[in-house]
């Protein structure tokens, strides 16, 4: 604590008035000549906690809002001096030089405010001097050397004493001087304030204080002190009398001051309990009544002892004394080093020491050592205890063996189940060494280095080594604890719990043994398996290096989801994420670049501790290969089944057409049959023969025809010709030249966009006749039908069209039955209805369509995929 | 005695139809028609004179231009604004099971017949119905 040796100083101070104040402005400490002044000039009784604001506002309003103004400036963090007076408005008031320091803790906070007064009794005289008038003022003055000065300031004349020509070192010829004279001697830097005082002085009537140099005729730059009070008449200021005291001596000791102060600000940043400083010339130049109490010294005998003695009595007290000596003499060849280091006095108390230097400015000026003393180890030791009683019970029921080593000292403090735990007793483990000792030597290096990085580190530890009892036989001991260390940050304490986990690592050991069973296993499997925790690969077989192309080696730590090909990363993160069970195909992506189908089977195993997840890879390129086969043997199949769904439907047809169109003529056949056997009227009986005839002929032209169709669809593999539609058209054109005539139709043809067709030019004529036969049939009968035939490519499809003007159909009607034998939609005569049914043959049987589409005395136009 | 209408493009069934039907006296009257339509347009035109339409109506199914199919259809529509009730019979040389099935769709279709149609068949049609 640093507050510590800043009140422990400020108590102690005899000469100077110190006090300290919280952030509160309550005391944290004060001088007693500061209990004393605040009792003399408020009479106020302080105390430790006292808020001195608080009492001085309800004792002085104008000083608390003073003080208050002061104090708040200082826990902002500025360090100021100011000349102040405190008091009562008739003279009885006190000057004080105060200093102004803000105090930090270690953090480098402002916790509070030390206010270092400097006693400036002689101020006294300077007080009555003014206040009275006489030969006894005159004497005082001149003892105390204060030079009185007057100014009249209606006629600006200034009488100045023999002290200040003294001070100014002049002769009489300046003692009467104008103001402006006097200015003229300050030091230009202090014009402006000096000016200000003044004229604040007399603008309120009141008094003003000054420090200011000033620069004589005989060039040597002094410190002056003044004050000025304005003198009224009848309400009027008339004159100005006040002092001025060289206080050049003064400022040589007020950096004298300083210097303490700095020692002061040393010790306490040191931040330890006895403090000793040592020049640079090994003399003594400050310590505390802690440091004394530390070594045993008595206040008595460390004054009025020499130095050298009370330092080697103090070395005497040391167990290696050798060692603090060779410590001492490395430091001094290295003023700038720190230290901080443990030793141990002959009485057996332990010290923390620290030390630092001690600088001026910049300047080391000594060097300043700090102890922490013993009592900080009795307090450790006493929790301890406290600590140990409460763990007890804890630590015997879960078997933990806890233990509360103190570093400075070596010792061990155990909890009581180490008895039955171990099997040793508290002093057979008492001491580290004791204890590393016992630590299986194939193990010791190991958990030393553990534990010295978190000593270092001030940080947990978890260690495990083999523990030999007393019995002599190794434990496997899991030690899981910390270091708490001190404000430097060394470590100083070691609290932590010994378990014996032998078991958990029988079973762990039992464990291994079974992995490497399953490693086993997953080697023979014939896919890639690997083990994922967050996304790195902890373990994989050789069948996922035969996969990917990557060595076992390089597998491990790879990122999974490397071994998949970009765009499929994201797929596999988002199953990883959700935890996806199934499995799901990506592609693959092997170490030399080339990639594959893959399958990926994750699943969640808890193992360890921890959730991993166990992915199976399966390279699918085959069955993708597979797979494809079956859709185009799929397709294939389609497309047969296609064709017997045709096959069916033609033989559909054909039942009707046999239904229809042989049975018919048949059954007409045997109705007439029976009239020819009845009838005897001979006449009659030749009508029958006829009708019997007709009938006949009827059977056998549709016989004819149906041979026709069937022959048509029976023979797919009829030769292609590569045929121009130009030259076709032109000889069917010839064939029907009559009928063309006849109609007086009007025929366009444009076959450019797709001149030619690999087609059989036996369909290719009976597409066109009878779709020309077709138009000129049922041309409308109030126009001339005018018929154009069109080729082009449509899907790649070389496609006709037909069209004409014709007198059209209504499709919503007839459209089913267009395409069907012997169909015809008109009572004309020549309507067979072979021809679009044959050609419907003809063109499904190469593969290709014909559809219509039809108005009602508009026309018709047949599309023909050839 | 009822009248009777023959609708079949085959001129040699209406031949030995009518001569069986006026052999065996089973109609006062006989009317033709070679295609559905034709007996459609008959049916409209006479639909209020109750003395001009058929008792019985004899259909064929395969008839160039409206066939027996198209007639049904459109006879359901007509039916209601008819003065006279129609029987109607299928007669088809037709054994396909789907126009049998198609046939027996239509409420109005009192039959199914095959052809040949002898004189009997015709009697006992023309007398079970009466």
């Amino acid at each position: 604590m640093p507050n510590k040796f800043l009140s422990a100083a400020i108590e102690n101070s005899t000469g100077v008035i110190i006090f300290s104040l919280d952030r509160n402005y309550c005391y944290t400490s004060f001088s007693l000549s500061h209990q004393q002044t605040m009792k003399k000039i408020w009479g106020i009784d302080i105390g430790l906690g006292t808020n001195m604001l608080a009492i001085l506002k309800s004792a002085k309003p104008e000083d608390y809002a003073k003080a208050k103004a002061n104090f708040d400036r200082v826990l902002t963090g500025e360090h100021f001096t100011k000349i102040e007076e405190y008091g009562d408005e008739h003279f009885q008031r006190t000057v004080w030089e105060n200093r102004y320091d803000p105090v930090y803790d270690v953090a480098k906070n402002i916790i509070g405010l030390v206010v270092f007064v400097i006693d400036v009794s002689d101020r006294k005289f300077l007080i009555e001097s003014i206040k009275g008038t006489g030969e006894r003022f005159n004497l005082a003055v001149k003892a105390a050397k204060i030079g009185i000065w007057e100014w009249a300031i209606i006629t600006d004349k200034v009488f100045w004493s023999d002290e200040i020509l003294a001070i100014f070192d002049l002769d009489d010829s300046f003692r009467h001087l104008s103001f402006a004279k006097y200015i003229g001697f300050v030091h230009p830097d202090d014009v402006a304030e000096l000016n200000s005082n003044i004229t604040l002085a007399i603008e309120n009537n009141s008094q003003y204080f000054t420090q200011h140099r000033v620069i004589p005729p005989h060039g040597k730059i002094r410190w002056v002190e003044g004050m000025g009070k304005i003198i009224l008449e009848n309400g009027q200021p008339i004159k100005m009398v006040g002092t001025v005291i060289d206080i050049t001596e003064r400022k040589k000791l007020e950096s004298e001051n300083k210097e303490a102060y700095s020692l002061l600000q040393a010790a306490i940043e040191a931040t330890a309990d006895g403090i000793l400083v040592v020049d640079n010339d090994g003399k003594i130049s400050a310590y505390n009544n802690r440091f004394l109490s530390i070594y045993g010294f008595s206040e008595e005998e460390a004054h009025n002892q020499p130095d050298e003695i009370l330092l080697e009595k103090a070395m005497r007290k040391i167990t290696e004394p050798e060692k603090f000596f060779a410590k001492v003499q490395e430091l001094y060849a290295n003023p700038e080093a720190e230290s901080n280091d443990f030793i141990e006095l002959i009485n057996g108390t332990i010290l923390h020491r620290f030390s630092k230097p001690q600088r001026l400015g910049s300047k080391v000026v000594g060097r300043v050592w700090s102890f922490r003393d013993i009592t900080e180890q009795k307090r450790t030791e006493a929790e301890s205890t406290d600590w140990k009683k409460r763990y007890e019970l804890v630590s015997n029921s879960s078997g933990q063996v806890v233990y509360d080593y103190y570093l400075p000292s070596g010792k061990i403090i155990w909890s009581e189940n180490i008895l039955s735990e171990l099997g040793y007793t508290q002093e057979e483990l008492g001491t580290v060494n004791s204890w590393g000792d016992k630590i299986h030597p194939e193990d010791h290096e190991e958990a030393f280095a553990k534990l010295e990085k978190a000593e270092n580190e001030s940080a947990k530890y978890e260690v495990t080594y083999r523990f030999q009892t007393k019995a002599g036989n190794y434990l496997h001991m899991s030690d899981q604890g910390f270091f708490l260390s001190n404000n430097n940050g060394k470590a100083y304490r070691m609290l932590g719990a010994m378990r014996n986990v032998t078991q958990q690592r029988e079973a762990e050991i039992a464990l291994k043994e079974s992995d490497s069973r399953f490693r086993t296993l997953q080697e023979a499997s014939f896919g890639g398996i690997s083990l994922h925790y967050e996304g790195e690969i902890l373990d994989a077989n050789k069948g996922l290096s035969d996969i990917t192309g990557f060595s076992y080696k390089e597998l491990l730590g790879m990122n999974g989801v490397n071994l998949v090909a970009p765009e499929s990363r994201s797929i596999v993160r988002e199953k990883i994420n959700i935890g996806y069970e199934k499995p799901y195909d990506v592609i693959g992506l092997r170490k030399d670049g080339t990639r594959y189908n893959l399958e990926i089977h994750g699943r969640n195993l808890p193992y360890k501790g921890k959730v991993i997840r166990v992915t199976e890879f399966r390279d699918i390129t085959e069955r993708k290969q597979n797979e494809e086969k079956i859709i185009e043997q799929n397709n294939k199949l389609s497309l047969i089944a296609e064709d017997l769904k045709r096959k069916n439907e033609q033989l559909e047809e054909f039942t009707q057409i046999v239904s229809h169109n042989l049975r018919s003529p048949v059954s007409n056949i045997l109705s007439l049959l029976d009239f020819y056997e009845k009838s005897n009227d001979e006449a009659e009986k030749v009508t029958f023969m006829k009708m019997l005839k007709d009938s006949g002929a009827k059977i056998l032209t549709n016989l004819h025809e149906l041979n026709e169709v069937l022959k048509i669809k029976q023979d797919k593999d009829i030769a292609r010709q590569e045929l121009y539609f130009e030259s076709v058209f032109e000889s069917i054109r010839n064939l029907l030249g009559a009928k063309i005539t006849e109609a007086e139709a009007v025929i366009h043809t444009d076959f450019t966009n797709a001149p030619k067709v690999s087609y059989p030019n036996i369909y290719l004529e009976s597409i066109l006749v009878n779709l020309l036969t077709n138009a000129l049939k049922y041309a409308h009968p109030d126009r001339k039908p005018e018929i154009s035939f069109t080729t082009f490519i449509e899907k790649g499809h070389v496609t006709l069209k037909v069209a004409d003007n014709g007198s059209g159909i209504d499709l919503n009607r007839y459209g089913h039955q267009i395409f069907k034998l012997r169909k015809t939609f008109h009572k004309h005569p020549e309507s067979r209805g072979i021809g679009l049914f044959m050609i419907k043959s003809q063109i499904e049987a190469m593969g290709g369509d014909i559809s219509i589409s039809s108005e009602e005395n508009i026309g018709t136009t047949f599309i023909v995929k050839l | 005695m009822p009248t009777i209408a023959l609708v079949d493009d085959d001129s040699i069934f209406q031949f030995t139809a009518t001569r069986l039907i006026e052999s065996a006296k089973l109609a006062r009257k006989i009317l033709h028609f070679e295609n559905g339509g034709d007996a459609l347009q008959y049916l409209k035109e006479n639909s209020l004179n109750p003395e001009n339409l058929p008792d019985f109506l004899f259909l064929d199914i395969n008839m160039p231009f409206v066939d027996g199919w198209m007639f049904l259809e459109d006879f359901v529509k007509i039916k209601s604004g008819l003065a006279k009730e129609i029987k109607i019979y299928m007669v088809s040389s037709s054994i396909d099971p789907r126009d049998m099935n198609r046939a027996k769709g239509f409420v109005e279709v009192k039959d199914f017949v095959v052809k040949p149609v002898t004189m009997e068949m015709f009697a006992e049609l023309l007398k079970q119905i009466a």
